[in-house]
């Protein structure tokens, strides 16, 4: 391309070498930007690779797994041994214990039990061990009650061969011995190696699994045909039980948390959408203040496409540097990006969840290119707008702001459209359980930002801009005059902080929404007056379940008037789709109610009903999911295979996303025949005081169950807590995407200051004062962060909605209940109003110091 | 060297219009006819307004009229495509504005050199460095335009204009920001290249002493030629 270097050098390299902080502030959004993606991606990556690995490990090197509704009972084993022609199987039997003791004080790990069959499980699974060593090493697992532990594991909580270990499974306490340590390698690694591995019975014994396994794995001999194989094994499998490959686990437990970790995607990029706005806002200021130049080089025959060139690899270079610096920053913020959500998912959905960093190569691809496609992307708009710069007008001094002036009612036009669009697009529904079209809205409205800015600049110029004239006098009426006089300029520092603004806006009134909805939501759907759970050792939340011998303790225990026992076990729809399967006692519910229906309708004669019908009730999640509603009928898998119930209503419940079905007790036992518990609500009778009943349980229960008695307060505070933690990440993603946009605001107001150099001259050349200047440019400032904060609250009101009414209700299934925090959406805009004015001190600075014979001297 | 009256002329312009659209439209050029021949200098005299920077930057290809013909060596211009226009202002005319239009982040050495550069000429640094020389500046190559007075600004936008051998030169108020000292040096400087290099030279201006020292003067007025 002819002629590029001197022309890159005109409009791009000479003036960023005498402004260079106009480049660096770009640069900086993109870094932020890129350091989000590459963290976020980096934890979700991790999330990902983890369920994997722990799978894997498991799975070992079996082509099959035989699974149940609730097992896999040992009965039916026997059924299995026609799989002996084509290859081998092992049983196996995996739950959580909680460790009683732990290196840190008040903290108590949770590992994974995993009981195999030592005699036939060499074909499925691997396994190495350290110590002891020897021939009789081995037949240390047949002594019951010993595991075999991870070197790392061992060494951490000081164990050897011989050694105890105290543990909650099972709703029980137990001390297990210690038979031996493994390499970590293979099935030790399952956990992270936080593994307690040992034989079947022993297993079964711990987690109170008698009889029944969790999995059959199955290796097929070589050369057996996995497709045949398949078709064989389905013609004997018994009723009730499924065939799925090993990688199912990994696939379910990401189905899991799909919907958080692809908000969790959606927020970081919100930061790189504020970064791209910069480079926007950097790259459309160069083309304005280049203008003259631009219309030079095209009177002396610069093509179009020199000037497009030039614009674009300025974009291009600050994409690069910005990235570059992007993926520093993204390495040590992806540990803390780590931390955070491997916690939630461990503390919400799986607490035996190991999540530990995958390989950093590719967010480092991803953001890289996310990076520098966003840089391209964001200054295609301001290089064509270069090109189209006509000679002729555009050299005559004062003709630049002309051009935006003519644009603005097509601009307009086009924002209207735009909304729209977005009113059309929020109307369609999810895509494979995502909120896209949610998502596309938001995008478009924020186009219709963009758009409509200049005409909000004027419109501020000449409304609130004449308020100020008319408050503070003379430097109010010359900061509407400049505010009013750079509708391009300002329009972009407008856009850039009212999407990044609005956004937040929109978050903190979805937040305090769903905090409320959740908070009306466990006030009215706990009743209880004590709610016990195994003892998770001080975690949040279930791990492990209970024995069923709980139920007729706490039944009869004095003080008690109603205990209701709940059961939640995980199942898979017919397309392997995670749904949390529940019994509780409809009894309890039809007489003290606790679970808030849809239509408003009382639940007590509902559950009563359904009890009788043998009806199920669902909840909002799995009523979205599946289409349900009263007097539909949903299919849930059980032991002897699908079965159609029908719905008598659907309830809220925001306790998780993948939708819950839940039957009475009675018909649960008939069906599953599964006596087990996962919690217990307990009712105190008349005048009993909760606190007193629950220190009387908890020691009666000494050396029976291993229990925690939450009273109902706690719980609700404990719930709340939950909510919060998850909550966390957004606020900080949030006070990234602020910060940059203020960052926005300070470069466009420089950038102003420096092209303003001879209307500043001319003002102090007829007498206007320094400081009137600066203050001028303050107010400026001041009316920059007025009307960037107006279009936020207006752009965050259409966010919320989408948020609040398409995003959340596609990606989780709940309706919220709208709750505006006024107090605290007050606070953030005044924080940013005072950052805008802040935004506007240096460039008050550089217009003070205006020598009017040198700015006039260029007349 | 004289005008050549005899070859076919330079620039044509016939019915030549130009409105500027807007609430209300401005009608800058009206049923304008002229022609200048070739080796020629003529001044457009008028006042502000009166339309003569805007014939120029029609003749000089970076403004299209709205009606009508403009030949320049015989070719039209108005009807070019946006790809032979950009050839057309880079070879076929130079240009010289009131306000100097030099690019402040090139030394004068690479401002002068950049219509060549933009030829892909190689030997854009030499011709820019002799052109230097010629107009008086062949030691200020390595400065940049804000450190050159007015007058040895000018002096460089006529170089550059030069730079890769238009035929055809523009000057649109060239001593308007100049002292009258430096006025008259650019304007001799004008003349003596136009003699030199036998270029057809349009200069619109509202100095009469500039317009004395052309070859024909021809007034302006709302548009129009005026008696």
């Amino acid at each position: 391309m002819n002629g590029f270097p001197l022309v890159f050098r005109a409009l791009i390299t000479g003036p960023a070498r005498r402004h260079p902080v106009r480049i660096l502030l770009p640069i900086l959004g993109v870094a932020i930007g890129v350091a989000a993606v590459a963290a976020i991606h980096h934890a979700n990556r991790s999330v990902t690779a983890s369920f994997e690995n722990a799978a894997a490990s498991i799975a070992g090197r079996s082509d099959f797994v035989v699974t149940g509704v609730t097992g896999v009972p040992v009965a039916q084993l026997a059924a299995l041994g026609f799989l002996w022609k084509i290859g081998s199987f092992a049983p196996a039997v995996t739950g959580p214990a909680v460790l009683e003791e732990g290196p840190r004080e008040g903290e108590h790990e949770v590992a994974q039990v995993l009981g195999i069959d030592w005699g036939g499980d060499g074909a499925v699974r691997e396994v190495r061990l350290v110590a002891p060593a020897g021939p009789g090493a081995r037949t240390a697992l047949a002594r019951p009650g010993s595991v075999f532990v991870s070197a790392p594991f061992a060494a951490r909580h000081d164990l050897a061969p011989g050694s105890t270990l105290a543990v909650v499974a099972g709703g029980q306490r137990r001390r297990v011995a210690i038979g031996g340590i493994l390499e970590l390698s293979g099935v030790a690694r399952a956990s992270g190696g936080d593994i307690l591995l040992t034989d079947v019975f022993t297993a079964q014994e711990l987690l109170g699994k008698k009889g029944l396994v969790d999995r059959v794995d199955i290796v097929l001999d070589p050369g057996v045909s996995r497709k045949d194989a398949a078709r064989e094994i389905a013609l004997h499998l018994p009723a009730g039980l499924s065939l799925e490959p090993p990688g199912r686990a990994a696939e379910t437990a990401g189905r899991m948390v799909r919907a958080f970790r692809f908000n969790l995607n959606a927020l970081g990029s919100l930061t790189l959408l504020v970064g791209i706005f910069l480079i926007t806002n950097a790259v459309s200021i160069a083309v304005l203040r280049r203008r003259p130049e631009i219309a030079t080089l095209r009177a002396i025959g610069a093509p179009r496409t020199v000037i497009f060139a030039a614009f674009l690899a300025e974009g291009l270079a600050i994409g690069v540097a910005g990235t570059l610096g992007g993926e520093v920053l993204g390495f040590f913020v992806s540990r803390a990006a780590l931390s955070a959500v491997g916690g939630t998912v461990s503390s919400i959905y799986l607490p035996t969840a190991r999540i530990a960093g995958a390989a950093y190569g590719g967010a480092v691809a991803l953001s890289a290119a996310v990076g520098l496609a966003a840089a391209v992307a964001a200054t295609l708009l301001p290089a064509i707008e270069a090109t189209r710069v006509a000679p002729s007008p555009a050299m005559r001094p004062g003709s630049i702001e002309g051009v935006a002036r003519r644009r603005l009612r097509p601009r307009a036009l086009a924002a209207v459209a735009a909304l729209g669009g977005a009113w059309a697009l929020s109307r369609g529904g999810p895509v494979d359980g995502f909120p896209l079209f949610g998502f596309a809205a938001v995008g478009l409205v924020v186009v219709a930002l963009g758009l409509a800015a200049p005409l909000l600049v004027r419109l501020g110029a000449k409304g609130p801009g004449r308020l100020l004239a008319g408050a503070v006098g003379v430097e109010g009426r010359l900061a509407a005059g400049f505010f009013g006089g750079g509708l391009a300029r300002n329009g972009i520092a407008v856009t850039a902080l009212a999407m990044a603004l609005g956004m937040t806006l929109a978050m903190i009134v979805t937040v305090a929404s769903i905090r409320e909805t959740v908070r009306v939501w466990v006030e009215s759907t706990l009743r209880s007056d004590l709610w016990v759970k195994a003892d998770a050792g001080g975690r949040s939340g279930v791990v492990g379940d209970l024995a069923p011998e709980i139920v007729p303790f706490l039944e009869r225990f004095e003080g008690v008037a109603a205990v209701d026992p709940f059961r939640a076990r995980e199942v898979l729809d017919a397309a392997a789709r995670p749904f949390t399967l529940g019994s509780g006692d409809f009894r309890v519910v039809a007489r003290v109610g606790g679970l808030p229906l849809l239509d408003g309708a009382d639940p007590r004669p509902v559950a009563l009903a359904a009890r009788e019908r043998g009806e199920v009730l669902v909840s909002e999640p799995f009523a979205r999911r599946y289409r349900a509603a009263a007097g539909s009928t949903v299919s849930v898998p059980t032991p002897t295979g699908p079965r159609p119930f029908r719905v008598a209503g659907v309830y809220r419940d925001y306790s998780n996303d993948r939708g819950t079905v839940v039957m009475d007790r009675a018909l649960y036992l008939g069906i599953f025949g599964d006596a087990r518990v996962t919690s217990v609500a307990v009712l105190a009778a008349p005048g009993v005081d909760p606190t007193a009943l629950r220190r009387r349980i908890l020691a009666a229960a000494q050396g029976r169950f291993a229990i925690s008695v939450s009273t109902n307060r706690e719980l609700r505070r404990e719930a709340l807590a939950i909510f919060d933690r998850t909550f966390a990440v957004t606020r900080a993603l949030e006070a990234i995407a602020i910060g940059v946009a203020v960052l926005g605001i300070a470069n466009a107001l420089a950038a102003s200051a420096v092209e303003r150099r001879r209307a500043f001259g001319l003002l102090r050349a007829i007498g206007a004062a320094g400081g009137q200047i600066r203050r001028a440019t303050l107010y400026e400032a001041v009316l920059t962060g007025l009307v960037g904060t107006a279009a936020a609250a207006a752009a965050g009101a259409a966010f919320a909605w989408l948020l609040l009414g398409v995003i959340n209700p596609q990606s989780f299934g709940w309706t919220v209940a709208l709750r505006v925090p006024w107090a605290t959406l007050a606070e953030a805009s005044g924080l940013v109003l005072a950052a805008s004015f802040l935004a506007g001190v240096v460039p008050g600075r550089i217009a003070a110091a205006v020598n009017p014979a040198a700015a006039l001297a260029e007349e | 060297m004289s005008p050549d009256a005899s070859s076919a002329p330079a620039v044509s312009c016939r019915a030549l219009r130009k409105v500027y659209p807007g609430a209300e439209p401005v009608v800058a050029l009206e049923s304008l006819d002229l022609e200048v021949a070739a080796g020629e200098s003529l001044a457009l005299v008028g006042e502000s307004g009166s339309g003569k920077s805007t014939l120029l930057h029609l003749v000089g290809g970076i403004d299209r009229p709205t009606s009508g013909e403009i030949r320049v060596a015989g070719r039209s211009i108005a009807s070019l495509a946006e790809r032979e226009l950009v050839l057309y202002r880079r070879r076929d005319v130079g240009m010289v504005f009131q306000f100097f239009n030099l690019l402040p982040h090139l030394t004068v050495l690479e401002n002068v050199e950049l219509p060549r550069r933009l030829d892909g000429g190689p030997d854009a640094a030499e011709r820019a460095a002799r052109l230097l020389e010629r107009v008086g500046l062949g030691r200020r190559g390595a400065a940049h335009p804000y450190e050159l007075s007015g007058g040895e600004m000018q002096r460089v936008a006529i170089a550059r204009a030069l730079a890769t051998g238009a035929r055809l030169l523009l000057a649109d108020e060239p001593t308007g920001n100049l002292d009258s000292r430096n006025g008259e040096e650019v304007l001799g400087l004008l003349d003596e290249i136009r003699r030199e290099r036998g270029v057809t030279l349009l200069l619109a201006t509202h100095s009469a002493a500039a317009a004395a020292r052309a070859d024909r003067t021809v007034a302006m007025k709302d548009g129009r030629l005026s008696r």
